[in-house]
């Protein structure tokens, strides 16, 4: 009897435990449009659960059939905003009527989502959703997060963007889960420049014998006088670049990646464009 | 003819020389102090005497040269000073009693200026313990081994111009403006000559007269303070060392025109505005109404010894400005060299862990 009220009372407090988390929880896809079968719902939604809870960070999908006047983005924001996300996120909404695509980012996603990194995302999912294949656009833009979010990782595939492009608008380093190679590059740096120009000053102080390269301090007060002082115009040298042009993606448009703010007020990233 | 200069102390008949802090003549057997301007007349009337000194001590007997050492005969004690040719004050080695040669410190060779020292023998070592204060890279040992050798207070022979620079200066200057449209970004550099012509006076350029001392110690100890430099008497030497010049004005003057130069370039190149580079490109600066004077500086001069390597510093005898250059401790400097690395890497990996942990 005593050991059927315990199994009784264990499966009470498991069941509400596991009603409690699932209530939790939020649901990290959440397909309007109804593009996905019930397995690929399951296979995406599982997905993006692993990544978000392995990094603490919400990766989200949405599908909507119409933006009802909204935009793209203010549709993305208020969606992450309302759904009960964690701070840090990254969510991307399609919207099948206008098909249209915008990807919000906040939180430190903001800065660990600068243009390269929504160039790679963009890279990543864009040829799946305008084939209709939107499993694995899905499954492929979760997967380019997860690489985005490893700690201290390049991602394999922005490196083909190639070297002249590293120093340029690269995610905020510091941002990413830990500090990675660039941290330990500067650190080096700065430690050497600490060194050189510390002991630099220490071995000054032992030297105080040198020539004095001007006689400044016998200049006769208010002797000098400028008799004659002339400009001459001698000629002009003129140089253009041209200004850095986005590399568009395979979509033709998006938007910028910088920051806005949404209705509510909060800080937004992010991008998008068309399918 | 080198006539030896002593000052007796009308008091008690002992050598006297000249007190920094009192800035009088004292002498240090009964403590009497003597004004300066007393020493004038005193200084006189010693001159006055002097062809009798002459009468009964003939020159082939006082003084003889050889290969560049002059030896004299102290008048208090008959023991032999050895001095070089330029040595215009000493002491007697013998009786310590102070002597100033007369025939180096008169005539052509008579200085015009002269600034009396201000500070004594005890301040210079003061000096010298705090110099070595402070040095992270001087070997430890250096402070308690290193030995004062001697310590001398020397009055250098310096020649001081002054002249009014006449300029004719041309800059090479370049205005920069950017702006740029939907597709461009744009650089415009104007380039300008900019000519500067006018004058600018310069007063007692400072210029080591001696061979004997470097020129880079005599730079470093200035400034000098000029305002307190007064006419010379030779009773102001009195308890020092002194050299008469052996580089002449014609050998100096180059020095004082480079760092003239120098300095006139810099003073017009402030007067050129508005541009974003300004670099001479020819000048052309005549020097008018030079003037050269004589003058004797004080320095005190310390010489020591480490690890069998001589290290010789310098005091301003007016100031107090210390100067010389000190050995390094190589183990030392890689031992901070490593600390400073790993400090500052360290602790700039940690501003990075906790800017991302924020």
């Amino acid at each position: 009897m005593k050991t059927r009220i315990f199994a009784l009372l264990t499966a009470w407090v498991w069941m509400v435990l596991s009603a409690a988390a699932v209530s939790a929880a939020p649901m990290r896809l959440a397909d309007e449009a109804s593009l996905l079968t019930l397995a690929e719902k399951n296979r995406v939604q599982k997905e993006l659960d692993r990544i978000s809870t392995t990094w603490d960070f919400d990766v989200v999908v949405v599908t909507v059939s119409s933006l009802n006047g909204k935009s793209a983005m203010e549709a993305a924001d208020d969606f992450y905003e309302e759904g009960g996300y964690s701070e840090d996120g990254v969510l991307l909404l399609i919207t099948m009527a206008e098909r249209e695509w915008w990807i919000s980012t906040a939180g430190s996603g903001i800065s660990l989502f600068s243009d390269r990194e929504l160039d790679f995302l963009e890279d990543c999912f864009l040829e799946g959703l305008s084939d209709g294949e939107y499993e694995n656009a899905f499954l492929s833009f979760a997967a380019a997060c997860e690489e985005v979010l490893q700690p201290g990782k390049t991602p394999e595939r922005l490196d083909r963007y190639g070297e002249e492009e590293l120093d340029g608008d690269w995610g905020d380093p510091s941002a990413r889960r830990t500090p990675g190679i660039f941290s330990i590059v500067i650190s080096v740096v700065i430690g050497l420049v600490a060194a050189v120009t510390g002991t630099g000053a220490m071995k000054s102080a032992l030297k105080s014998v040198q020539l004095q390269p001007s006689a400044a301090n016998y200049v006769r007060p208010n002797s000098l006088r400028v008799t004659n002082s002339r400009e001459i115009f001698l000629y002009r040298h003129l140089s253009r670049t041209a200004k850095p042009k986005d590399n568009g993606g395979p979509s033709g448009s998006h938007g910028g990646g910088s920051v806005h703010h949404s209705s509510s007020g909060s800080s937004h990233g992010g991008r998008g464009g068309r399918f | 003819m080198a006539v030896l200069q002593e000052y007796k102390c009308p008091c008690c008949g002992g050598a006297i020389g000249f007190d920094s802090t009192a800035q009088k003549m004292k002498c240090p057997y009964c403590d009497t102090e003597f004004e300066m301007e007393a020493l004038l007349a005193y200084d006189a009337d010693l001159k006055k005497d002097a062809p009798d000194d002459m009468h009964w001590e003939p020159a082939s007997e006082t003084w003889q040269e050889t290969e560049g050492v002059t030896s004299y005969m102290c008048r208090s004690c008959g023991g032999e000073i050895l001095g070089d040719r330029t040595t215009a004050a000493t002491s007697c080695p013998f009786c310590g009693n102070p002597v100033v040669i007369m025939g180096q410190v008169s005539g052509d060779l008579k200085p015009d200026l002269v600034i009396p020292f201000q500070l004594d023998k005890e301040a210079a070592k003061a000096a010298m313990r705090r110099h070595l204060q402070g040095k992270k890279l001087l070997p430890k040992l250096f402070k308690d081994e290193n030995h004062i050798d001697q310590i001398r207070g020397i009055y250098v022979p310096v020649w001081l111009f002054g002249a009014d620079a006449d300029a004719e200066i041309r800059y090479r200057a370049t205005r920069m403006r950017v702006w740029s449209d939907a597709n461009f970004n744009y650089t415009e550099t104007g380039f300008y000559a900019v000519t500067r012509s006018g004058t600018l006076g310069f007063d007692a350029v400072p210029v080591d007269g001696s061979s004997k001392m470097p020129d880079d110690f005599m730079e470093s100890l200035e400034p000098y303070d000029l305002s307190q430099a007064v006419d010379f008497q030779t009773a102001y030497l009195a308890g020092y060392f002194a050299d008469r010049y052996d580089v002449g004005t014609e050998e100096s003057v180059g020095r004082a025109n480079e760092r003239v130069k120098k300095s006139t370039e810099d003073a017009f190149a402030a007067t050129v505005h508005g541009f974003d580079t300004v670099k001479a490109e020819a000048s052309h600066i005549a020097v008018k109404n030079g003037k050269a004077k004589y003058a004797l500086f004080p320095v005190w001069l310390l010489n020591t010894t480490w690890n069998g390597e001589k290290y010789t510093f310098a005091m301003n005898g007016q100031t107090g400005k210390f100067v010389g250059n000190l050995p390094m401790d190589r183990a030392a400097f890689r031992r901070w060299f490593v600390l400073l690395f790993g400090a500052g890497a360290a602790v700039s990996y940690l501003v990075a862990w906790l800017i991302h942990l924020l």
